[in-house]
């Protein structure tokens, strides 16, 4: 865990007009919380079989504290920071513990949780419940500065990588490919080692449905969209918030999967990853991931929904659109990722 | 990828491994929309290669890369930007082995958007890491897509914003 970086002034914000807020906050477009379509927090079971026993207890407990902080999220953290280990430092920093806390964080947050006189980091009965302790602070100082974009939980564990005033300044997840990283290897773990996995036959549905949710409500923006929803994008979609046509579908399988299939960022490396199962167009089935331009320089996604329908992010100045099936132009070909994305990527 | 982004893609490899060049190309006011659109992504691999380059021998930690790039090929607002740091595994390893970060760059491709009538363009590139030591050990490390807001300066094209993506698959 990083030292959190000092925070700007809240007196120079509010000292600003009240117009230039108004268009600030126009501009900069949603908060943490009302993004269009964003699936509700699922509360996964924990995988009791994947945790330390002597872990099992104490972080039971503590994830009843708040509902954006689960078990598997607390277990992935403890597995990144120290890989279950209660001794670990860092001479660097001086982290120490399950929970890699430094300091001055223990200083502030650190309890005698399980009453033996000592608030030690290194000793798991304190450790575990510090750290949702911390994480439920971030979660609630983070779902106060409206300006954020981004999830609240993925905005949370970046603050608790980098700090909230990094948060703070950047206005979502700082660009520095440790932090984005971490926030990816955090969830990843938290879906899959950590949860128990969610039915299969319910996947290709609840995909579709994740793309559904963004179609005629959430805008194109190149750049843009991360696993857990829309994001600012890039020239010229620089004040939009929204998807690429990469993006969107990368999302809907995150989200539909539970975090079980993650497809790579481009469309053109979906390709590559998908390729070993081209799907005929005459077979196609929900879920199938229509392609456009040419082996080496793929250019486009859509997902198949079924009934020569697909959901794609068009182009900029656009909102996710349902269409029908375009077959011309330099269409490609379709692959079908579910289950074979989930064994071989 | 094509030829073109082949040879730039090892083309700026072989500049940052030789230390190799010292300014941007340069944003001539009007030029055909291809020459922009190769211009603002070399400029984008050229940073995003700089940026993730750490070299674990003689840097202080993992932002010291990404500073060196924002300077060498960013606006001043750049700078600020990627200033900080988050906890980073990465560089315990590259730390433990005395290693550095050998990348190359490819474009991204999706949906091309336009070039745009303003000062600002937009280039998306994949950078692909591997950790490397003299001693012959090496290890991969997750790629990640730098999406780059690509300013044109009177010193050239300069980066003024960057968003990055994870890309791994699982």
């Amino acid at each position: 865990m990083n030292r959190p970086s000092p925070l700007p002034a809240i007196g120079a914000i509010a000292a600003l007009p009240v117009a230039m807020l108004l268009v600030l906050l126009l501009t900069m477009g949603a908060t943490t919380t009302a993004l269009p379509g964003r699936p509700a927090p699922v509360a996964a079971q924990l995988n009791e079989a994947a945790i330390p026993t002597w872990a099992l207890a104490p972080l039971s407990v503590a994830a009843a504290a708040c509902p954006e902080v689960t078990a598997p999220l607390l277990a992935a953290q403890i597995h990144v920071e120290s890989s279950w280990n209660p001794d670990a430092y860092n001479t660097g920093s001086q982290a120490t513990g399950l929970a890699q806390f430094i300091p001055g964080t223990w200083a502030e947050f650190g309890r005698d949780h399980n009453g033996d006189g000592t608030a030690n980091p290194r000793d798991p009965a304190d450790a575990i419940p510090t750290q949702t302790r911390y994480m439920c602070h971030l979660v609630d100082l983070l779902r106060g500065w409206t300006s954020l974009t981004g999830q609240l939980v993925d905005l949370a564990l970046a603050a608790y990588n980098a700090g909230p005033g990094n948060v703070r300044r950047h206005n979502g997840i700082p660009p520095f490919p440790e932090t984005t990283l971490y926030v990816r290897k955090v969830r990843d773990l938290a879906t899959t080692t950590y949860a128990l996995a969610p039915p299969a036959d319910d996947l290709i549905t609840a995909v579709i449905a994740a793309a559904q949710a963004h179609v005629g409500r959430t805008p194109y923006a190149w750049g843009g969209g991360t696993l857990t929803g829309p994001s600012r994008g890039m020239p010229p979609d620089t004040h939009v918030i929204g998807f690429d046509c990469s993006s969107l579908v990368r999302h809907a399988f995150h989200q539909g999967s539970n975090g079980t299939i993650t497809l790579p960022r481009t469309a053109q490396e979906q390709y590559n990853a998908t390729r070993n199962n081209p799907i005929p167009v005459d077979q196609l089935q929900p879920g199938d991931l229509l392609f456009w331009g040419t082996g080496l320089r793929v250019h486009h996604v859509a997902l198949y929904v079924g009934e020569g329908q697909m959901i794609e992010a068009p182009r900029s100045g656009t909102l996710i659109t349902l269409a029908t099936v375009r077959l011309s132009g330099d269409h490609l070909g379709a692959t079908r990722p579910s289950t074979a994305a989930t064994s071989s990527m | 990828m094509d030829n073109h982004w082949r040879s730039t893609a090892i083309a700026v490899t072989a500049l940052i491994a030789a230390g190799g060049y010292s300014s941007p190309p340069p944003a001539p006011p009007a030029r055909p929309v291809a020459d922009i659109r190769s211009a603002v992504t070399e400029t984008c691999a050229r940073f995003a290669v700089a940026a993730v380059s750490i070299d674990a021998t003689v840097d202080a930690d993992s932002s010291a890369a990404r500073l060196r790039a924002a300077r060498e090929y960013g606006t001043s607002g750049l700078v600020d930007q990627v200033a900080g740091h988050g906890t980073d595994p990465t560089w315990s390893l590259l730390h433990e082995h005395r290693a550095r970060i050998r990348a190359t760059a490819e474009p991204v491709h999706d949906d091309p958007p336009p070039v745009l009538d303003g000062s600002d363009q937009p280039a998306g590139v994949i950078v692909t890491r591997t950790a490397v030591a003299e001693n012959g050990w090496q290890q991969s490390l997750p790629s990640l897509v730098f999406y780059c807001t690509v300013r044109s300066t009177p010193a050239g094209w300069r980066i003024s914003q960057v968003n990055i993506a994870d890309t791994s698959s699982s």
